[in-house]
């Protein structure tokens, strides 16, 4: 919202300069977010006399003067003005200063120009003489600006041209502040609202502007006749008139008031009803009263959807339950949104209606957002006027569309369902303003405060207990409670002068809770970085269909996807039911930027509508979600170097990285299944269970999901249920310490011969089983098929290791490797390899 | 004598050639070796002691021959140690793993967690799918409030259900499970129904503060967020907080940190950094707590805001592009 500096002067004489004054509103709570400079600085820029003029010798329409600035000798200065006379005083732009001269086509764009000694058409020229537009007082070009003077006001020569404004009253500076109005602040959307602010915060009275006071009846309600019929939506409609107008352009400091804030003038009419819509913050809307059928207002709700043309040409379907303005014939305007085009004021309009009324903001709201129309007006009713302001504002505007356009006001008013409005009255108990802020304002201080800002405070109570009663301004209908005044108290005394605590007692504390979701994820992210992985974050939202093909892929139905109703595009339609397919975008991309070797991981939410109630799950009725980690490998595991040689990833990368981070966090009992049934999406996978619940899996993507068709291009995920995991998790956080065994262990190595179909993990399984608890340590340290291996056959070759609380036999260990080779013998048809 | 030059033979280095032949010229030399000059002495000596002297010195002699011998033993030999190793010890190193990479926005995040943490706040979460009731109306937002329209806030039902705007909604639920005092950050995902472009994404990531206690007052909170933004930007961070307005907390401010920008005018500018404010009256109630007896503190901040202005990054989106060039970066 735009506030004009010299405007708001008007009702706070302020002493700050603009940006000083800027800082103090956004400080209390009206943020200034910039600040638009306007106007001449006037430097260089002097009082001097013209002493002689002649014709210029070779340009019929110049003159050159010669111009007395107070200097030795005249200033020399070619002038294109006709009025040009000697004896003037003028305005002169000497060498060196800059001026904003207007664009010749649209005199509202102007840019910088220095003035600087020149020959125009051989004439040698020191400065220039200025008209009223060269100097940003007006938009007048027709001639140079001659300094007639005013009592007191004497021009004289060499004088700064600044000075002699200043001396006449002249304001040619201004600036505008851009104010961003939180919606707690109806009372703030105007010139009269900002500068009760600036009153307070810099102490100095407020002026109020002055108003007619006409009684409600007389003529004007003779001619009028204005019918509420939802007074919920319209409380109060005020109605003045006036006659026999002629409708003109605006005075120029009409205009300018208007053009400093950034409106267009349009005619007298308009532009009074705009000034004071920013003036006070009341807006009003002025009806040619001519049509008005039947001199009859009537203030109603739409029943149906209903056809309306806006009065910017623009044609609307006005939903039902808007305000809307009718007269006895149709509707004329959509209330406290915008006016009709069958009823707006025109050149001819001989005669006028000013509508100044209350609408309730949530109506004013629901009907702006539907018809997308945001209109000053609108803005001001949403958030809520004054309810005791309309009669002023209505009286002015007829008073000054009179005065400007020489018609008379008709005496007397309507004032339709006159709320009486009650004023608020609010109990503040001194000792809670003090412990809520935790810093002593003084009694004073505090009643002053809120008087500089309207409020009426009585004190009660004794010493002990004293009580401000406080009548709450009409134009503050946020205030509703004790805190809303104390944050009023608080905001106009400062919050930089609220001091901390002497200390920081607030702060101290007991034992650190950590909790394990954190303390997990932060080990496994150091992990994984450290172990080659880079971080992603990518987006929750996703395609529906992607989302669908995913979630049958996590095994879940299509219909379990979690859609929002109101999707920016088709793009983010649906909620992620797996983190896999932003990696894979994640994958594509840097594929597609070079990138060979790729290891990603993600923590982030997955989503599903569930019937469910799994606790763990579920915080809101109907949909699960859970904290996922995924891993991705793609492209080259290792890169050649000068005796390594290069390897693609391939599932055992992806079955190694997950085993090492389930290891790490310690996750109990962990297994993984390989899943012999074919899942959508995926080419093979295993499922991993910790505690028998399957906590996620570990997979190579298909090519149609990956995108992926050559061997590098292929995609290997690990997907945990992080949520799930940490909760298995947890209770073995905290380990104690075992102490080592001081025995010596004893290492054997066995090879195997078995049939090629014969999985590792089983006669692993088996030799742990046989092996006892002797056995500390098992690993497969060699696979083999091909020459010296029948065929159908492989060779299985295991690294065992023994141990136990004393030192081992010769004998003991042999036992038990026999024993592990006959359990392989039945178990798996395995034979130790010769 | 002789037994000090003994040591100093054992204490020599000879490591090359040219410290072989200075050792030679410097013990054995014919003119002014050190041994060859102590025989030369011999007939100065007392005639019962020449004998013994002569072989104190020429054990010593043989000593440093054999020194000489042992050198030029070695030379030449593959497996010298030290500098005659054939080892190209300028070969590339093997990394145990390639470099990985934490995300900038979870490095942020870590940043501001060790802060409160380092101040006693513990960490809570919620979900991202949130009731309208956890994430708008215990929250004092009005129910015709511009934040509950579609055009702000994604829904997945109607006037229920709806992705958080916030992480405030965990303030709720924090308080409806724990009694007070509880002091906890909420750091998580949040959604916004805005067009994308190079300053706003449909979604970013908060962390939310919250002290609720008996006698909390808005001084300590300016403490708290003080001590928290010195943490974050140095002790010589200047701040300030502004009144403003949010639903769920009354006073309300924000608080900005200058930015020093030699570019701009005035050197710099303030910079919007977090909201925060004296949790509402009306949130006590909807959690069915007493607002005369508790009050408290609650604050907010944008994880992704913060990282774009620690690291200079210009464009929102880049967190979320996950391109390698980028993300080897942090």
């Amino acid at each position: 919202m735009n506030i004009s500096y010299n405007w708001l002067r008007e009702y706070a004489p302020v002493r700050e300069t603009p940006e000083e004054l800027a800082d103090i509103l956004t400080m209390g709570g009206l943020e200034v977010e910039s600040i638009d400079e306007t106007g001449s600085s006037m430097d260089g820029v002097i009082v001097g006399r013209v002493e002689r003029v002649r014709p210029h010798p070779n340009a019929h329409r110049l003159s050159c003067c010669e111009v007395d600035l107070g200097g030795p000798d005249p200033a020399r200065i070619v002038c294109g003005a006709p009025n040009v006379a000697e004896g003037q005083y003028v305005p002169v732009a000497t060498p060196g200063a800059t001026l904003m001269l207007p664009d010749r086509k649209d005199s509202d764009k102007r840019t910088p120009v220095a003035i600087r000694k020149t020959k125009l058409r051989g004439e040698p020229s020191e400065g220039m003489i200025c008209a009223e537009d060269e100097l940003g007082l007006s938009d007048n070009h027709d001639e140079i600006m001659v300094l007639t003077g005013a009592p007191d006001a004497e021009p004289r020569i060499g004088q700064p041209f600044s000075e002699y404004l200043a001396a006449c009253g002249v304001v040619y500076r201004d600036a505008v502040l851009d104010i961003s109005v939180t919606p707690n602040r109806p009372d703030a959307t105007s010139h009269l609202g900002v500068a009760r602010d600036a009153a307070a915060l810099t102490n100095i009275p407020l002026r109020l502007p002055e108003a007619p006071e006409p009684k409600p009846g007389g003529e004007a309600a003779d001619l009028v006749t204005i019918d509420i019929q939802a007074p919920e939506a319209c409380p109060r409609y005020v109605a003045t008139i006036v006659r026999d107008v002629t409708v003109r352009e605006s005075p120029a400091w009409l205009q300018a008031k208007l053009k400093a804030i950034g409106l267009r003038p349009h005619n007298h009419i308009v532009d009074v009803t705009n000034y004071l819509l920013h003036d006070v913050g009341q807006p009003l809307h002025a009806f040619d009263f001519d049509t008005i059928a039947g001199q009859h207002i009537r203030v109603h709700l739409t029943q149906e959807a209903t056809p309306f043309t806006t009065l910017d040409d623009k044609e609307h379907s006005i939903p039902p339950g808007t305000i809307m303005i009718s007269d006895a014939e149709g509707d004329v305007a959509i209330g406290g949104v915008m006016g009709g085009q069958n009823s707006e004021v025109r050149e001819t309009t001989r005669n006028v209606l000013v509508e100044s009324a209350f609408f309730d903001p949530s109506h004013i709201r629901r009907a702006a957002k539907a018809l997308g129309i945001q209109s000053d007006a609108s803005y001001r009713f949403e958030r809520g006027v004054d309810p005791t302001g309309q009669v002023r504002a209505a009286a002015r505007a007829a008073a000054l569309i009179a005065e400007l356009g020489g018609g008379t006001v008709v005496p007397g008013m309507v004032d339709a369902h006159p709320a009486p409005s009650s004023p608020r009255h609010i109990t503040v108990r001194a000792e809670r303003i003090d412990s809520l802020l935790g810093v002593h304002i003084p009694l004073e201080t505090t009643e002053r405060l809120l008087q500089g800002i309207g409020f009426d405070i009585e004190r009660q109570g004794n010493a002990e207990t004293t009580r401000l009663r406080c009548t709450v301004p009409s134009f503050r209908p946020d205030i509703e409670r004790e805190v809303d005044v104390i944050e009023e108290i608080v905001r106009l005394y400062g919050y930089d002068n609220i001091p901390e605590p002497v200390q920081a007692a607030s702060l101290s504390t007991g034992t650190l809770h950590e909790n394990p979701e954190t303390r997990l994820r932060q080990a496994a992210r150091t992990l994984l970085a450290c172990t080659g992985h880079r971080e992603i974050y990518t987006n929750s939202m996703l395609r529906s269909e992607t989302a669908e093909q995913f979630a049958r892929f996590a095994g879940d139905a299509p219909d379990r996807v979690v859609r929002t109703l109101n999707p920016i595009s088709s793009e983010m339609a649906a909620l992620r039911p797996s983190l896999l397919p932003g990696a894979l975008q994640v994958i594509a991309f840097n594929r597609n930027h070079g990138q060979r070797s790729l290891r990603f991981f993600e923590f982030g939410h997955v989503f599903r509508r569930t019937n469910d109630r799994n606790r763990n799950e579920t915080a809101v009725e109907n949909y699960a979600e859970y904290e996922s980690l995924l891993l991705t490998l793609s492209g080259q595991a290792t890169d050649t170097g000068w005796n390594t040689s290069a390897r693609d990833f391939d599932l055992f990368d992806a079955k190694g990285a997950v085993e090492m981070l389930l290891r790490h966090v310690r996750a109990p009992e962990f297994r993984m299944v390989p899943v012999h049934t074919p899942v959508t999406g995926t080419s093979c996978r295993l499922d991993i269970f910790s505690n028998d619940v399957r906590i996620g899996s570990v997979l190579e993507v298909a090519p149609d999901l990956s995108g992926g068709n050559t061997p590098e291009e292929t995609v290997y995920a690990a997907e945990l249920n992080w949520t799930e995991a940490v909760r298995l998790a947890t209770p073995y956080l905290d380990s104690t310490y075992r102490p080592v065994e001081r025995y010596p262990a004893v290492d054997r190595d066995i090879a195997l011969v078995v049939g090629r179909e014969e999985p590792a993990g089983a006669i692993l399984q088996t030799i742990r089983r046989a092996g006892g608890r002797l056995l500390q340590q098992a690993h497969l340290f060699d696979l083999y098929e091909g020459e010296h291996v029948d065929p159908g056959k492989k060779s299985v070759a295991f690294a065992l290791r023994f141990g136990a609380k004393r030192t081992l036999k010769d004998r003991e260990v042999n036992k038990r490797i026999a024993r592990i080779v006959h359990a392989l013998e039945k178990e798996h048809g395995a034979f130790l390899r010769s | 004598m002789p037994d000090d030059i003994l040591k100093d033979i054992e204490s020599e280095i000879i490591d090359s050639k040219e410290a072989a032949e200075s050792f030679r010229v410097k013990y054995l030399g014919r003119k002014s070796g050190k041994i060859t000059g102590m025989l030369k002495r011999i007939p100065e000596a007392p005639p019962q002691e020449r004998k013994e002297l002569g072989r104190r010195i020429n054990e010593i002699k043989k000593q440093a021959e054999e020194r000489l011998a042992a050198f030029q033993a070695n030379l030449g030999k593959p497996d010298a140690s030290g500098p005659q190793t054939s080892i190209d010890l300028t070969l590339p190193g093997r990394f145990p793993a390639p470099p990985g990479s934490i995300h900038p926005l979870t490095h942020t995040l870590n940043e501001i967690s060790r802060v409160f943490e380092g101040f006693g706040f513990s960490i809570a979460t919620g979900p991202e799918i949130e009731t309208e009731w956890h994430n708008f109306t215990a929250l004092n937002f009005p129910s015709d409030h511009p934040a509950r329209d579609m055009q702000d806030t994604f829904f997945l039902e109607p006037d229920r259900v709806l992705l958080r705007t916030h992480t405030s909604p965990v303030q709720i639920r924090t308080l409806l499970t724990e009694p007070p005092p509880v002091r906890v950050i909420v750091p998580g995902r949040v959604y916004r129904n805005e067009a994308v472009s190079y300053k706003s994404y449909c979604l970013f990531h908060q962390v939310e503060g919250l002290y609720v206690d008996e006698g909390v007052t808005f001084a300590d909170l300016k403490q708290v967020l003080r001590l928290f933004v010195q943490a974050l930007f140095g002790a010589d961070a200047r701040m300030r907080f502004r009144p403003s307005f949010f639903p769920f907390t009354e006073p309300s401010a924000e608080v900005d940190i200058w930015w020093a920008d030699e570019a701009l005018p005035g050197n710099g500018r303030w910079l919007e950094i977090l909201g925060c404010g004296m949790v509402d009256p009306n949130v006590f109630d909807a959690v069915d707590l007493d607002s005369e007896r508790w009050t408290g503190y609650a604050f907010g901040m944008g994880i992704e805001r913060i990282a774009m202005l620690r690291y200079g990054i210009r464009d929102i989106r880049t967190f979320y592009e996950n391109d390698i060039r980028f993300l080897e970066q942090f």
